[in-house]
């Protein structure tokens, strides 16, 4: 390459579309076709032969004999054969043969719209006097002040109008209506007119555009214009008529993709509207039937006149939609017979046309057809050594100047004088050999231009060998050949997994910053996929994955190969011979136009694939879709799960301080611990985003290889196993993405940060077992300090619901509703002897209980430090649900609590009225034991009186006695139900309520009320006695002289008994 | 319980609560095996494991002395600080006693290579068979294998993958992390691999005895080695004139597939 001369004629000599390219670098670029067949009389007797390309030149274009001869020839072949480049060809040479006579004109598809073919017409030199060119080229400019969208929709409404009037149709009638339906709603008319839609290809036929087409886009409808879906159609169903809605149903397809309806379907539909195409073209371009050979035969006419004969070369007449048939009729006119009247000059045409598109004219203008050729060749690229030739040809004449090329051209483009480039940016690169002249392949090498022509997706065609290979390559070295291949750098490598790898570990341990790292990567994969056999085979001294080392250090990646081989590459000794390629061809001769037998080119074979596993090799498409493409995440779910797994197997947690309950938490979540970027189901339902990187890519697949290379089954259970070849480098890979990402996953499951000591939930769990103590009256203490670590790990059976009479009925609600409300307590007490147990092994719920007692000692003092209090109303509500649960528990008591210590309080301050009402004691006085046991006294007294005096009562005198003896208990709850509340927490008032007090106190009061009823009963009783003897007596001054009367007679009895 | 009657009771995790619970102050030995294995909640009564868990502590670890019913703290309170410097401890200690079944048991999972992962569990009777002929120990047991496998990955071997299956999956770049500093290797320094060997072969016995003879390092080291070349901690190098080579275990997927010559210490990085 001499890059001076190539950086200013790059796009010269490449711009093969541009009539800018001249004729000497078309030439001198020429790679001669190989295979040519020409056949004649084809409505007679065809016959056929296999011609040199010059043969048809000179028997068909400098032929004497046949000079004068009205001529249509069709160049025929498949797509890529070189039609075009071939009619160029004839072109060129003409050009170079300096015709005098001849007017040669070449319809390029670049320029084949309607109006621009009319206009290359208009413009010939010899038919500027052509009478109506006013006339002409108004039509040329009509329509062009019309805006886009308007001509657009002129369009499309020309096609209804074409539709509604036409009765010629296939369709049934039915059809045919709700076919129009469909076309005049607004939806299906948006979906026609969009970009890239078929009347925008339609359009840009009719419109004389300036742009360039790369693609040979067709202004036809297409199957998919008329293949509808579910959302359009859903779409449709709300804003169309029914009609339009049975239309758009037929043309929904099954999920096969077939379609119900086998007479009206797209293919019908699509086949139909073609049929509309060309006379909506030619109306919309403002021609009638006839004008297009009106204005032809008058140019042949002007000709003519001028002595002058045409020869007209159509690159493509498949691409001049709207007039190829118009354009056919008028190339078949002769200039002689009944026609020699007119005074038409001769015409010799020659049109390519793809095979397909031929058929469909064929038949009718056979007996007007003079020549077939047809190019047998093939796409360039299927000889190895053409496209060798081809590339190098190009390379070399970018580098020669115009003035050379120019010069060998006009001097009779002789092969002997063919004039080569002397390469300026290396020496001793890899060259091909022309008729004995070394041509630089730089920057390519033989095997780089077989596998880049390998690689290019579709349209294998000298012209995306242009486009796609040397253009960009040529550009990337002459900008900077340290970023060079540019072009291949977002290409996904044709490489195996284990050489990606290989160079990307290699990358990362260099010294380069992390950009540079990437391109890096990226350069050498491009290289090893494409300059080299995709492997890092070095077994050849000097070679690296069949890459001469020079290579690396021409491209600034000597460090790289070094690395791989082991020794320095001695600068400046540049040697490269010619590179053997994989099939063993090497260095053929170029310039023989005949060589005998097609060489196809061998696919590059990258190094044999170990893997041999249909699934897996299903799951390494989708994700390297994913990620060299970018495509969504999908299918491979349970690789995504494996990964997961993994985690959660692999992490030994409690050495992380990670209790195996928090573990169980996660894994049973409904969330997944990990989410793959652009997973396409259950979006942001992963704890974890795994980004699209190297690092992941690698993971999944390791643990896909594990999945899918590994599974093992046993029973109905399959499981992921490290039995396969080459899980050693998967172990590796995944083993210290663990280690790396571990924080990450530990901290997930711990659910707490560097400033706390344990998660939430815990917290709430400790301090719900607190209240539940509390209010369950099992927590024996007077203040918080009291509250000690053994709670949390003594007998569980001492936890059981207490018998609550005595506490308010808020309180009683409270621990009947909700705290032991199914099986709550339980549930809490258990989290949190769960989490400070010491787990062996992998048993999560392990009834064994060996406890982290430091931590638990530690986390509980802390709580009790806090007076075991937390903002529990603010507390997050976290996604995994079971580390909800304690937290809602707290919460409902928490929410609860600070009414039912009111109304415990309240109730005691009540019944401490009432009970000193009974002791007749004022308000606020204290009430000690030994008031207690006095009135106890007076009780047993009591009792005794109404023994003596034989009042049949009950005796209460041992309950008396009871709580006589309980006086000290009893006193201490009134001293409860005494205390002054009004600077107490709520926990305070829980704690001092939580012996209840009121329990014994409502015993006593309730004892005493019984007294109370006794002694009130016993003195109604003496008081009714008293009624009674006075009724029956005869009193006088409160004397009953019965008593005499009876006193007399018992001191009788008394002598008596005494004697 | 390394020496010869390995169980799966004395877990790292108990042996280091136990060891910290006495750091804090002498303690009396019913009063700290209460508080490990409460009655009240482990209403079967007592079990076996708290003896156990305290013998590793006294006999083997040499951290907590048992002064008749008293237990008392004897080591370095800084070994406690962390399970990182109880882990750095634990490998300076454990495989001090080359005849040691624990030794010889991790010896055999790190020469399995990745032969052992044919196999659903670690238990399985092939394995067992293997490490009975390799070490010589007349019977080895489930719980043998089971209880080595706790330390074996707390130390810093590989990773035990307990899932449906229990897998070894060998890496034991904790361990090579924390042997290259209990060595004192010599930052910046180039080793040849026998000298870089040679160096830490006090404290890593048991992965490097067998590998000497034929220069070749097992999986569990290989994958170490690469470990820490990736993460800059030491750079492995392959001189080609160098007349010793030693073979990494093949992973084709790596910068160093197979063989290098020396290796640069580089200091290690933890987290």
């Amino acid at each position: 390459m001499n890059k001076q001369i190539a950086f200013k004629r790059l796009k010269d000599v490449l711009n093969v579309d541009s009539i800018n390219s001249t004729q000497a670098d078309f030439l001198s670029t020429h790679v001669p076709f190989r295979k040519i067949t020409v056949t004649n009389d084809l409505s007679g007797t065809p016959v056929s032969e296999y011609i040199s390309e010059d043969e048809v030149f000179s028997k068909y274009f400098n032929n004497s004999d046949i000079y004068n001869e009205h001529q249509l020839i069709v160049v025929d072949g498949s797509s890529g054969s070189g039609k075009s480049h071939f009619i160029r060809w004839i072109e060129a040479k003409l050009s170079a043969l300096d015709v005098q006579n001849d007017v040669v004109l070449m319809i390029r598809r670049s320029d084949n719209t309607l109006k621009g073919t009319i206009k290359q017409f208009l413009n010939i030199d010899e038919v500027k006097n052509i009478k109506n060119k006013d006339i002409y080229e108004r039509l040329v400019r009509a329509n062009q002040n019309v805006s886009e969208q308007k001509f657009k929709y002129d369009i499309y409404h020309k096609f209804l109008v074409e539709i509604e009037d036409d009765q010629d149709t296939k369709l049934s009638s039915s059809d045919h209506k709700n076919f129009r339906e469909l076309l005049s709603s607004s939806e299906f008319e948006e979906r026609m007119l969009m970009a890239g839609g078929p009347i925008e290809r339609i359009y840009s036929k009719i419109v004389d555009s300036n742009t360039t087409n790369d693609e040979d886009i067709l202004a036809l409808f297409e199957i998919e214009d008329f293949t509808l879906d579910y959302d359009f159609n859903m779409k449709l169903k709300n804003n169309a008529s029914k009609k339009a809605v049975k239309m758009a149903n037929k043309l929904l397809p099954e999920t096969d993709g077939s379609f119900t309806d086998e007479e009206c379907n797209p293919e019908i539909l699509v086949e139909y509207m073609n049929s509309k195409v060309e006379p909506i073209i030619k109306a919309c371009a403002g021609l009638e039937p006839g004008d297009f050979q009106q204005i032809f035969k008058e140019i042949r006419q002007e000709l003519f006149l001028q002595g002058k004969n045409l020869i007209l070369l159509i690159e493509d007449i498949t691409s001049c939609t709207g007039i190829h048939r118009d354009l056919l009729d008028a190339l078949i006119v002769k200039h002689t017979g009944e026609n020699a009247k007119d005074n038409m000059c001769r015409l010799v045409s020659v049109i390519g046309t793809t095979t397909e598109y031929f058929k469909e004219f064929r038949s009718n203008y056979l007996d007007r057809i003079t020549t077939m050729i047809t190019i047998e060749d093939g796409s360039i690229g299927n000889n190895q050594d053409d496209l060798i030739q081809f590339v190098a040809k190009y390379l070399n004449v970018m580098s020669v100047s115009e003035e050379d090329v120019k010069k060998w051209h006009k001097d009779g483009a002789l092969d002997s004088e063919y004039p080569v480039h002397k390469e300026t940016e290396v020496n001793n690169w890899e060259y091909y050999t022309y008729l004995g002249k070394k041509i630089s392949l730089y920057p390519f090498t033989k095997r780089a231009i077989v596998n880049l022509y390998n690689g290019i997706d579709v349209h294998k065609t000298p012209r995306y060998i242009i486009r796609k290979i040397i253009e960009p390559a040529v550009d990337s070295i002459i900008q900077d050949k340290n970023t060079f291949p540019k072009f291949l750098l977002s290409k996904k490598p044709n490489l195996s997994f284990e050489i990606v790898d290989r160079v990307k570990s290699t990358i990362t341990n260099m010294s380069n910053n992390k950009e540079e790292k990437s391109v890096m990567t990226d350069r050498l994969l491009a290289i090893l996929s494409y300059w080299g056999d995709c492997t890092l085979d070095t077994s050849k001294k000097g070679y690296l994955g069949a890459i001469n080392v020079n290579v690396f250090t021409e491209f600034g990646l000597s460090d790289f190969a070094e690395k791989m081989i082991g020794y320095k590459i001695v600068s400046g000794k540049f040697e490269m011979v010619s590179d053997v390629l994989p099939d063993g061809r090497n260095d053929v001769q170029g310039g023989n136009p005949n060589p005998p037998v097609l060489e196809p080119i061998p696919t590059p074979i990258p190094e044999p694939k170990p893997v041999v596993n249909k699934a897996f090799e299903d799951f390494a498409k989708i994700l390297s879709e994913w990620h060299y493409d970018k495509k969504s995440f999908t299918k491979a779910y349970q690789v995504r799960d494996e990964i997961s797994k993994f985690i959660f197997a692999n992490i030994p947690w409690q050495q992380e301080g990670v209790p195996l309950v928090a573990v169980q938490m996660v894994e049973k979540s409904s969330f997944d611990l990990v989410e793959i970027e652009r997973q396409d189901k259950k979006v942001n339902k992963g704890l974890v985003l795994l980004e699209d990187n190297d690092e992941t890519y690698q993971l999944l697949l390791a643990i896909g290889k594990s999945w899918y290379l590994g599974k093992k089954r046993e029973g109905n259970v399959e499981y992921a196993s490290w039995d396969f070849e080459g899980s050693v480098s998967c172990i590796r890979i995944a083993t210290s993405w663990l280690e790396k990402n571990k924080k990450i996953f530990v901290d997930i499951v711990k659910a707490y940060d560097e400033k706390e000591k344990c998660p939430d939930y815990l917290k709430c769990s400790m301090i719900a077992e607190v209240y539940r103590g509390l209010l369950n009256g099992d927590q024996h203490v007077s203040r918080v300090s009291d509250i000690r670590v053994d709670t949390y790990i003594k007998d569980n059976n001492l936890r059981k619901k207490s018998e609550l009479t005595g506490h308010s009925q808020e309180w009683c609600d409270l621990v009947i509703n909700i705290v032991y409300a199914n099986s709550a307590a339980e549930n809490n007490i258990d989290l949190t002897q769960r989490y400070f147990n010491l787990i062996q092994g992998n048993q999560k719920n392990a009834k064994r209980k060996i406890i982290n007692y430091s931590l638990l000692e530690l986390i509980f003092k802390d709580l009790r430090s806090k007076s075991f209090n937390i903002d529990v109303e603010n507390l997050e509500t976290d996604k995994i649900k079971a580390r909800n649960d304690s937290k809602d528990y707290l919460k409902k008591i928490a929410s609860r609590i600070d009414k039912v210590a009111s109304a415990e309080c309240l109730e005691g301050k009540t019944l401490y009225k009432e009970v000193l009402t009974i002791f007749g004691f004022p308000e606020e006085s204290e009430i000690e034991t030994d008031d207690i046991k006095d009135l106890m006294n007076e009780v047993i007294e009591f009792y005794k009186d109404t023994e003596t005096n034989g009042v049949n009562v009950s005796l209460k005198t041992n309950e008396a006695m009871l709580f006589k003896d309980k006086g000290a208990d009893i006193s201490k709850a009134f001293a409860v139900l005494s205390t002054d509340i009004s600077d107490m927490t709520t926990l305070d008032k829980i704690i001092l309520y939580s012996k209840n007090p009121m329990q014994v106190i409502k015993q006593f009061t309730g004892f005493l009320k019984r007294v109370d009823e006794d002694r009130s009963n016993v003195h109604s009783e003496m008081l009714a006695a008293k009624e009674a003897l006075t009724r029956r007596g005869n009193w006088s001054n409160d004397v009953d002289p019965r008593f005499d009367e009876n006193k007399s007679a018992f001191e009788d009895l008394m002598s008596l008994l005494e004697d | 319980m390394f020496d010869n009657n390995i169980k799966t009771e004395p877990i790292p995790e108990r042996v280091f609560e136990l060891c910290k619970m006495v750091s804090k102050g002498d303690i009396d030995d019913n009063v700290a095996r209460e508080r490990m294995e409460p009655k009240g909640i482990n209403p079967s009564g007592s079990t076996s494991y708290y003896p156990s868990i305290r013998e590793v502590c006294v006999q083997e670890l040499k951290l907590i002395e048992k002064d008749n019913d008293t237990l008392k703290f004897v080591g370095d309170r800084k070994v406690l600080k962390n399970m990182e410097t109880f882990r750095l401890y634990c490998n300076s200690m454990v495989f001090n006693n080359q005849e040691s079944y624990f030794y010889k048991i991790t010896k055999c999972y790190l020469e399995a290579n990745d032969t052992w992962l044919k196999y659903k569990t670690l238990t399985d009777v092939n394995i067992r068979r293997e490490v009975q002929e390799k070490s010589g120990i007349q019977l080895v047991n489930e719980q043998m294998m089971l209880g080595s496998r706790f330390w074996i990955s707390f130390l810093g071997f590989g990773y035990i993958q307990e899932g449906y299956a229990m897998y070894f999956l060998p890496n034991m770049h904790v361990a090579l992390q924390d042997y290259c500093e209990l060595s004192e290797l010599e930052k910046n320094k180039e080793y040849s691999v026998s000298e870089f060997v040679e160096q830490i072969r006090k404290y890593a016995s048991v992965a490097l005895e067998s590998i000497e003879e034929k220069k070749e390092f097992n999986v569990a080291v290989s994958n170490a080695l690469r470990q820490m070349h990736d993460r800059k901690e030491v750079v492995l190098k392959k001189n080609l004139d160098s007349k010793e080579k030693w073979k990494l275990f093949l992973d084709s997927t790596h910068e160093f597939t197979d063989e290098f010559t020396h290796i640069v210490y580089k200091g290690v990085k933890r987290g």
